[in-house]
């Protein structure tokens, strides 16, 4: 009879069933605390993450020796309850009643209470080493005396071992150790254990002390402690379980907190973990005795301050917190307003704008605005012909510093970014203590750089160069193509140079950019630690990330073996000497360093002489603070050579603009915008609820109008 | 019969595993790899590791084999290469049910939006309602999914405040995306059931029927509905298709864990084993769907018959 319209409510009804069946409706209680971490995290795993997504979250439910000190970032005790510092030699007293935690309660082998050791350090930081992890970040531990020949035998010996399966058992794919047949495995672990003893300094003297041991000075080594790639993993759960050690069914932390569910693309809940060592009565305990202290240690000092201000984490700090992976921009700040998202790393750059500037004439204390380290630039592919005219490269060299003048960043930074970024007139971001952060080109004025400019490009000219036109690169994204229009415009009104803008897909880009195929290509990259090495190192010869090929051997040494061995070249007078030379005998020195004020308005130069004369005169137990100073120099007159030879451009330094609210404590803007959560309290114990719209004037007139209409 | 869905089917496979293949090439051609990162370079020996953690040191059509066999025999699609640790298969898991979910309740919302209108448009042709309905249909067609979402959020929660802004956790959180998903969708249905039902409504047999004196309601909806739906059968099939893969602006807007925002994120990670994932799952339910709407045609229409065109 009716069939039409019973087919209609039969599909229908189907289509509602898949909808039941499918929709997991669930009754998830909100969380005390939710941030957008605004991507899908990889992984936990500290010996694989490279990203701030993954840090965000391994800061939570894992724990290192130290821990971020949430406004200076400086370290604070964390496994290790102290630690001492003599010369090189670092040694790590760790606390004893640190667990390691599977899904809330305390993880036990063979029925004892697994606790966190010296060894699982050691073999978290070894593991960096083992090609099969796949690690990113291992380069920093070659800090470390015997690394760097600990990972040149681990990975031979690895090669080896993989050849030989293939001919022997070609049928097993060898991914990892437990692939291999048992005799073989263990013959494996044994040699890496021992050629980590044998090789590396770093020891476990017992289960509670750590002793490492540098390779030369590094003033941010304590603070790469408090970094979540040099953070512990338990062995006998990454050897069982491989690369699935991290998923919620086997992972074992030592964090503040537990992770309790993690959802695709959609949050990761963690739970406070109520084994942490950080009890009401610890608190007790640390303040009566830090009280009656007179003299205390910074990192005492820091303790203190924390227990005072903020108290106990498992008597103040959150109980349930999510991180979400919103990736919209809109999405994630209507989210913020309505309450159903706590902080916001980031803002749609048409509203950052607009509440920068509003912030002068009402208080908004949900926005957090600071600059960050990171750098946004233009790469320049040195082996193209034009960039390399002339006797040794001058007249490309004039070319590429007649670009860089005559890009008008405070413009960009008006009209295109919107977030009060900070025009770069150099490559190192400032913020590193001790470090200069005064421009090294440009008068200061746009229109008297043009001018410079001009000149510079008719000198080429002048030469007979023809300029071609110069193919800009950059990955699709609506920002990038902005700003490499507007530099477009800049190039062909006052130079005359002809740019042609090409946009590829990030992966297409990416490649394109490691393999050289590209003339002037956009970059940003993001400062690993407080130190210039970080930036500067990547530009030496040989090094991966050197995609504009530049190339120069004082450069190179004052960066790799100056700065990286900075105490063996101080040791004697014949060493300081041979050091000072060889920095002047670049063929600029005289033009750039020597006429370089510094912001005590004597020269690099002088400043750098005396620094290195005055090493000689003080005593022993301050020689180590002036190495460090001195090496700070050496990386300034580095910068005045890149700067010099400009092979790459710089644009802009980072901000970052975040909205939390007032009454979130133990949080604070600093330069990486890391916010471990064990700091986090809310002012009054709990949340407070409600839209937050009435906080944000401009949007709240916005949104009236909407309501209007 | 029978032998018509048997044949059918196997056609679905064959083309299943047509497209699987297809993309498995292309998805190589693609300059880059799934270990590309901006920041750090690997050293070679961990490059190496890690290709043959992912079968990709052997030679490509070996990688296809391996590929294919684990999927035929143990279901299984392979490891993601991006994040470390999850299989294809657990990711799919998580995600398509989002997306079914999310679709089913957007398809019953075009429909039944979609035919009502279309309908009534029919039946009053050439009056104002036509014209408003149909203009709203050109409307829903050509406005983008970004600026439907946004007008719906406008309205319904900022305005009305009857919804929440985004997320997946309870029956509230569903509606608006839905919404927002469907309304192209039945603006299309819409215009094709207008279309079908002004056709029929013009054939003798309607004329004959209200000759005969039958209600008005009793002849829409025995005789001339099925000319609405029809052609609107023969869209729904792709459109269901269409619904899964095109939620990503949606899946975005609203913050929902589907599998559309999974397709494209694989594709630009290089993932390659997502990629396939999720394009065989994807080819797979565009195939099923055809093929349903094909039998349901029978049942709908007489005139079809269920052969096998060389028999």
């Amino acid at each position: 009879m009716y069939r039409n319209l019973l087919t209609i409510l039969l599909g229908c009804l189907i289509c509602i069933s898949a909808f039941l069946a499918t929709f997991g409706g669930n009754s998830r209680q909100r969380a005390d605390y939710i941030w957008n971490n605004q991507t899908e995290p990889q992984t936990l795993d500290p010996g694989v993450i490279s990203g701030e997504p993954e840090g965000a979250i391994v800061h939570a439910v894992l724990e290192g020796l130290t821990s971020y000190h949430w406004v200076s970032l400086e370290p604070m005790p964390a496994v290790a309850k102290s630690w001492e510092i003599e010369g090189l030699t670092y040694t790590f007293h760790l606390r004893d009643d640190s667990y390691w935690v599977r899904g809330g309660e305390i993880f036990q082998v063979d029925g004892q209470k697994r606790r966190v050791t010296a060894h699982d350090f050691s073999y978290a930081w070894r593991r960096h080493f083992f090609p099969e992890t796949g690690s990113e970040y291992n380069y920093l531990l070659h800090l470390i005396e015997g690394t760097q020949e600990y990972q040149e035998a681990v990975g031979r010996h690895w090669s080896g071992l993989v050849a030989r399966y293939g001919r022997d058992h070609p049928s097993v794919a060898v991914v990892d150790p437990r692939s291999l047949e048992t005799a073989d495995r263990e013959a494996l672990e044994r040699f890496r254990d021992e050629e980590w003893r044998r090789r590396v300094r770093v020891q476990a003297i017992d289960d509670l002390t750590l002793e490492v041991t540098l390779k030369s000075p590094a003033p941010y080594f304590l603070d790469l402690t408090a970094f979540p790639p040099l953070y512990p993993v338990p062995r006998e759960v990454v050897e069982e379980h491989g690369r699935e050690w991290v998923l919620p069914d086997n992972i074992v932390t030592n964090g503040p907190f537990v992770l309790e569910e993690w959802r695709f693309n959609s949050f990761l809940r963690m739970r406070k973990n109520r084994h942490y060592w950080e009890t009401t009565s610890y608190a007790a305990q640390r303040l009566s005795k830090l009280g009656s202290i007179d003299h205390l240690r910074a990192e005492e000092r820091r303790e203190l301050d924390y227990f005072q201000s903020l108290g106990s984490f498992l008597e103040r700090g959150l109980n349930v917190i999510d991180a979400f992976g919103i990736e919209e921009q809109n999405t994630s700040l209507n989210l913020y307003l309505n309450d159903d998202i706590d902080r916001i790393k980031e803002l749609p750059p048409e509203v950052t704008g607009d509440l920068l500037e509003a912030r002068d004439e009402f208080p908004m204390p949900h926005l957090h605005h600071n600059t960050s380290n990171a750098v946004y630039y233009y790469v320049i592919n040195l082996e193209l012909p034009v960039f390399s005219k002339g006797e040794s490269g001058e007249l490309g060299r004039k070319l590429r510093r007649a670009l860089a003048l005559c890009v008008d960043r405070q413009g960009i930074i008006d009209v295109v970014t919107r977030g009060h970024q900070k025009p770069a007139y150099r490559f190192v971001p400032p913020g590193i203590a001790g470090y200069s952060d005064t421009p090294l080109f440009s008068s200061g004025d746009f229109q008297q750089d043009v001018v410079e400019a001009k000149r510079l490009v008719a000198q080429v000219r002048a030469a007979g160069v023809k300029i071609p036109r110069v193919k800009v690169l950059y990955n699709t994204h609506e920002s990038h193509a902005k700003i490499a229009a507007f530099v477009q415009g800049l190039w062909k009104r006052h130079l005359d140079i002809e740019i042609e803008l090409t946009n590829q897909e990030w992966g297409v880009y990416l490649d394109a950019k490691r393999s050289g195929q590209f003339e002037v290509a956009r970059m940003a990259w993001i400062g690993d630690y407080a130190d210039p090495n970080t930036f500067l190192d990547m530009l030496s010869k040989g090094n991966p990330n050197n995609d504009s090929r530049y190339e120069n051997p004082v450069y190179d040494r004052v960066v790799s073996k100056y700065c990286g061995y900075i105490l063996e070249h101080l040791k004697t007078e014949n060493t300081r000497k041979a050091l000072l030379q060889d920095v002047s005998s670049w063929h600029a020195y005289d033009k750039t360093v020597k006429t370089r004020v510094r912001p005590d308005g004597r020269t690099l130069d002088q400043t750098l002489r005396e620094a290195i004369d005055s090493y000689s005169s003080v005593g022993d137990n301050q020689k180590l603070d002036r190495a460090f100073g001195v090496r700070l120099l050496l990386f300034e007159v580095a910068e005045e050579m890149l700067m010099y030879d400009m092979p790459l451009i710089p644009f802009y330094f980072y901000t970052r603009t975040q909205l939390w609210p007032p009454e979130l404590e133990g949080i604070a803007t600093n330069a990486r915008a890391i916010h471990p959560p064990k700091y986090l309290r809310w002012r009054d114990g709990e949340r407070p609820t409600g839209t937050r719209y009435g906080s944000f004037p401009r949007l709240r007139a916005q949104l009236k109008t909407i309501e209007k209409e | 019969m029978l032998r018509f869905v048997i044949y059918r089917l196997i056609w679905v496979v064959i083309t299943v595993w047509a497209v699987a293949t297809i993309s498995f090439f292309v998805i190589r051609a693609a300059p880059g790899d799934p270990f590309m990162n901006e920041m750090r370079a690997l050293r070679p020996e961990v490059r190496e590791a890690k290709k043959r953690e992912y079968h990709l040191d052997r030679p490509l059509v070996a990688q296809y084999g391996i590929w294919l066999w684990n999927m035929v025999s143990k279901a299984d699609l392979g490891p993601s290469m991006k994040y470390r640790g999850k299989t294809v298969k657990g990711i799919i898991a998580q995600t398509l049910p989002v997306s079914i979910a999310l679709g089913s309740l957007a398809m019953v919302f075009a429909v039944l939006i979609g035919l009502s209108t279309g309908v009534v448009a029919a039946l009053r042709q050439n009056t104002a309602w036509d014209y408003g309905l149909m203009g709203l249909a050109v409307l829903g067609i050509s406005l983008p999914n970004f600026v439907i979402s946004a007008l719906l959020q406008m309205i319904f929660v900022f305005k009305l405040k009857l919804f929440p802004m985004g997320g997946w956790v309870g029956y509230e959180h569903v509606f608006l995306p839905a919404l927002a998903l469907s309304l192209p969708f039945a603006a299309r249905i819409s215009r094709l059931a207008r279309v079908g039902m002004l056709e029929v409504l013009t054939e003798d047999f309607i004329r004959t029927a209200h000759a005969k004196g039958l209600r008005e309601r009793h002849i829409v909806i025995k005789h001339a509905l099925k000319g609405a739906i029809l052609p609107v059968m023969s869209f729904i099939g792709p459109a269901f298709a269409l619904i899964l893969t095109g939620s990503l602006v949606i899946e975005r807007i609203f913050y929902i864990p589907g599998l559309g925002k999974i397709f494209i994120q694989a594709a630009i990670n290089r993932d390659y084993y997502v990629v396939l994932g999720t394009v065989v799952v994807f080819s797979a339910l565009l195939c099923f769907f055809n093929f349903l709407v094909d039998i349901s045609y029978a049942f709908l229409d007489p005139r079809v018959k269920l052969e096998n065109k060389q028999a």
